[in-house]
């Protein structure tokens, strides 16, 4: 059990809040200021679920509220609503965690598209019974798709060379008996 | 210690739940904040931006930088017919410069001519555009304007040909630029020469869409749209771009500002044109004609 010592758990937390600064950071270098053609995928979201899914201790509700609600403020979205539904996907994905343990890889992309899907739809449907402009849909679900398709990028970086994986049954029994 | 574990278990479960409820309920809670009293918040939002934005503008620009260093690699294989191409455009442009010239003479006389006075509250601010803070589907960006040089909401902002936008959202330090781009701007628009108004749309393409038009057979692609001032939105006469036709036959106006790169960016101090708000008085003899007369009549008497 000295992989979840304090030290190493909070420089994780800390890692999980650098990333996210970085990914702002990244949407708002000046580079393309017109309108673009094919929206960005949504890295931050990729992120929260994959950590959250494998190593939730990693990223506790409170941060991911916190980073989603800066790019809320930054992004000029609704403040607090993508924020709200990203911490209950995050919630959704921590109890899934050890029932996907020995499942696969396809069965946890397939899991992450639906989440995806879920998110995006439950801030359009949100957007439209509070009466506010919504984005046009074929934009959305195309960055919903992207979305998807970085996360195994995002999920092999962070386990590859941050060590973030899921712990496996055995392990998870070593613990459990120590 | 198995026993240990479970009960600690137990113990932290509803307590992470609990703590997650509240702290969704918080979020819910400023999402309706926004949506009841969406100034507050959005002056919130403004310090918010303008408190975390000097941490990230010190990176900004050297990234920036590089990445454009990068690209720019990139296009140096064509560059010799670059610069052939250049040096073409540069024969034509020294003939425009002459015109131009001669031109900006002719004005000037007319205008001397004329005795035209420009408004001389026009006067503009330059800012550094900070980031592209807008996402795939909000096209604003930040500068780094603010309160301090006396921004204020709703001022136009253009780079050196043509609008880019309008000031919405002022912080000590930042100004945020909606784009005309955006799906929520909507400039009022005079097309020349035929003089029709119109609404300049955004709709998130690069060529916003001409709405509203009282008679379209009227323009034709090419004919130029500044802005016409109506409502007070902006001040009269900034340069939009050129009316042009989409292939669905809509119309469209192809901007005369570059929005694709935007460095710099100017805001036009613009204080309003003030209304005439009440019917004219009655017009009665000042007390200087009053003494004026009375002074005759002294003259008159003496």
């Amino acid at each position: 059990m000295a992989d979840s010592a304090a030290p190493r758990l909070w420089l994780m937390r800390l890692t999980f809040v650098g990333l996210a600064l970085l990914t702002v950071f990244f949407r708002l270098l000046p580079l393309e200021t017109g309108p673009v053609r094919w929206p960005a995928p949504d890295v931050l979201l990729a992120l929260c679920l994959a950590w959250s899914l494998r190593r939730p201790e990693y990223v506790p509700a409170l941060f991911v509220a916190a980073a989603i609600l800066l790019t809320d403020f930054f992004f000029q979205r609704p403040p607090g609503l993508m924020a709200a539904i990203v911490v209950v996907a995050c919630g959704n994905m921590r109890k899934r965690g050890p029932g996907l343990r020995d499942a696969g890889f396809l069965a946890e992309l397939l899991l992450i598209g639906l989440t995806v899907l879920c998110v995006v739809l439950a801030n359009r449907v949100a957007l439209t019974v509070f009466m506010l402009p919504r984005p046009p849909l074929g934009l959305t679900l195309l960055q919903a798709l992207f979305t998807v398709a970085i996360y195994p990028v995002v999920a092999v970086l962070s386990q590859a060379v941050l060590g973030v994986r899921a712990r496996t049954n055995a392990e998870l029994a070593a613990g459990r008996h120590a | 210690m198995a026993r240990d574990r479970a009960h600690q278990d137990d113990y932290v479960g509803p307590l992470r739940r609990l703590l997650t409820f509240v702290l969704l309920i918080c979020l819910l809670g400023l999402f309706i904040l926004w949506r009841i009293d969406s100034p507050r918040v959005e002056r919130f939002r403004a310090q918010v931006i303008d408190r975390v934005m000097p941490g990230f503008s010190w990176a900004m620009a050297p990234v920036t930088a590089s990445i454009n260093l990068i690209r720019d690699i990139q296009s140096y294989q064509a560059l010799y017919e670059q610069n052939q191409e250049l040096r073409r455009e540069l024969q034509q442009m020294k003939s425009w410069k002459e015109a131009a010239l001669q031109l900006e003479q002719e004005n000037a006389r007319l205008l001397d001519l004329n005795n035209v006075r420009l408004d001389p509250q026009l006067t503009y601010v330059t800012g550094v555009v900070l980031a592209d803070s807008g996402s795939p589907f909000r096209q604003s960006l930040l500068l780094n304007v603010g309160d301090r040089d006396g921004i204020q909401d709703g001022w136009a902002a253009m780079d050196g040909l043509g609008l880019v936008g309008r000031i919405s959202g002022v912080g000590e330090r930042t100004a945020r630029v909606i784009m005309l781009t955006d799906t929520s701007s909507k400039v009022p628009a005079l097309i020349q020469p035929s003089g029709q108004k119109a609404l300049v749309v955004g709709d998130n393409s690069m060529v916003p869409p001409i709405d509203f038009l009282e008679d379209p057979d009227q323009v034709r692609p090419g004919d130029r749209v500044v802005t016409s001032g109506d409502a007070g939105v902006l001040p009269p006469g900034l340069v939009i771009g050129q009316v042009a036709k989409d292939p669905g036959g809509r119309l469209r106006v192809r901007l005369s500002a570059d929005i694709e790169r935007l460095e710099f960016l100017r805001v036009l101090r613009d204080h309003g044109t003030p209304e005439v708000e009440t019917a004219g008085e009655l017009v009665v003899p000042g007390p200087a004609e009053e003494d004026a007369q009375a002074a005759e009549e002294d003259l008159a008497d003496g």
